[in-house]
């Protein structure tokens, strides 16, 4: 079947990013919250820029890389998959966003000053990507189990 | 909706993966369509009408609870 995504050599190297990049992310998130409450506002160093920069664009490449064999079953479940993350990410987005209304100002505050806020609500895309890839994955991973246990 | 590809295949003896290699899809679709956990597209279901040598009605066939949805 004919399929516009990228080749399937692609998926691990660049899961693999993600997740490295991704925790850096975090970790320097973490680090830089810790010095802009104590020292005041810091800048985003080059480095940040690249770490977040290299996060995005490995998670485009893992969900745009092919499985080892496309057909219109799997073009099915990623469709699926894809609706879900969209029924999800948006209840956990509205969850938190009414979380966050009705915290008290100080809460709220103490909230806008940890940065890494961006893992709290400001990220909706990655959040749906994840939960797209994530239930694709479990999709696949169960259907091979199924007949791994049928055989 | 339930089908009869695992008697049709059988009836030819042919393998879930031989199936699957003449019908230019995956094995797992194969499966996930006896399984009744797939409904394949007309295009599919036409393929396999004309392989197998039967018409998708006797293939494919509606139940009881379809008629609910």
């Amino acid at each position: 079947m004919e399929h516009k995504l990228l080749p399937h050599k692609f998926q691990t190297p660049a899961f693999i990013t993600f997740v490295v990049s991704f925790i850096l992310v975090l970790i320097s998130a973490i680090i830089d919250t810790q010095s802009a409450l104590f020292q005041g506002e810091t800048t985003r160093t080059i480095f940040q820029v690249f770490v977040i920069v290299l996060m995005y664009a490995s998670l485009l490449v893992t969900i745009f890389s092919a499985e080892k064999l496309e057909d219109e079953m799997m073009t099915s479940m990623r469709l699926n998959s894809a609706a879900l993350a969209f029924t999800i990410g948006f209840g956990l987005i509205a969850v938190l966003n009414i979380i966050q209304v009705l915290l008290p100002d100080a809460a709220y505050e103490a909230l806008k000053a940890w940065r890494v806020r961006s893992f709290w609500n400001g990220n909706a895309i990655i959040y749906l990507v994840i939960i797209y890839f994530l239930a694709f994955k479990i999709k696949v991973w169960n259907l091979e189990k199924r007949m791994k246990d049928e055989e | 909706m339930k089908n009869n590809i695992r008697i049709e295949r059988a009836r030819l003896r042919i393998s879930q993966q031989e199936l699957a290699d003449r019908l230019s899809v995956t094995r797992q679709t194969i499966y996930a369509i006896e399984a009744g956990m797939f409904n394949p597209s007309t295009l599919l279901a036409l393929k396999m009408s004309e392989l197998f040598g039967v018409s998708v009605n006797e293939l494919f066939s509606l139940e009881e609870d379809d008629y609910k949805k």
